[in-house]
């Protein structure tokens, strides 16, 4: 039986295999940076985490209607807000508040 | 729940936007600056290079956040959910393969 090659025969045989491979050939174990560049790149997959957001200014632009949709529930909270007013509930002016009035009575 | 995105939400979104687009040169630089085979000075021009990247384009900026509510602290990653998100949608049915243990 024949001995095993040793590491330093083998050498001329390793350089070969990674060139005919396109690998990269460090036998002295170089800090050469191969590292950052074989990590796969980020950012593509970073910009898909957030679902996709809809930009009201280019869609009222195409389909106008969009922009003259109303909520039916702010509709229902002005008209709501009116007539309290009308009865006379609507937010006290500046000056005529409870706050105001304690300040005014502690003094 | 809120209609859009809230500001810390797209500030993560801007960040994740700088980071795809500065990725490249950026690993470019940092291989550089790691290559011990290369002169000395010429690493250390491409760290400061790779400093003068504002901050917002590192990839350790960017930061989980809900997808829902945009909440920052808490998030089961895998779903990119809250952990109160992740519990609402998970009790009522909504993530697939996901159930309440009990034994």
């Amino acid at each position: 039986m024949r001995p095993a090659p040793t590491a330093s025969t083998l050498a001329p045989l390793k350089a070969l295999q990674s060139k005919v491979f396109g690998t990269i050939h460090n036998p002295d174990q170089l800090r050469i940076g191969s590292k950052v560049l074989k990590q796969r790149l980020v950012g593509p997959s970073m910009l898909t985490y957030y679902p996709p957001t809809i930009d009201l200014a280019s869609l009222t632009k195409t389909v106008p209607a969009v922009g003259k949709l109303v909520h039916f529930r702010e509709v229902q909270r002005l008209k709501d807000v009116e007539r309290k007013k009308m009865l006379g509930k609507g937010p006290p002016k500046k000056g005529e508040g409870r706050r105001a009035a304690m300040k005014s009575k502690k003094k | 729940m809120p209609i859009g995105p809230n500001s810390k939400v797209l500030r993560d979104m801007a960040s994740r936007q700088a980071v795809q687009s500065n990725e490249l040169i950026r690993r470019a630089y940092k291989y550089i600056a790691r290559n011990t085979t290369l002169p000395q000075r010429v690493r250390h021009q491409a760290q400061l290079q790779l400093n003068l990247f504002p901050n917002k384009t590192r990839p350790v900026a960017v930061k989980e956040r809900c997808t829902e509510t945009g909440r920052g602290r808490g998030i089961i990653t895998e779903f990119g959910l809250c952990r109160y998100r992740f519990r609402e949608k998970a009790l009522a049915g909504d993530i697939p393969g996901v159930k309440k243990a009990s034994w």
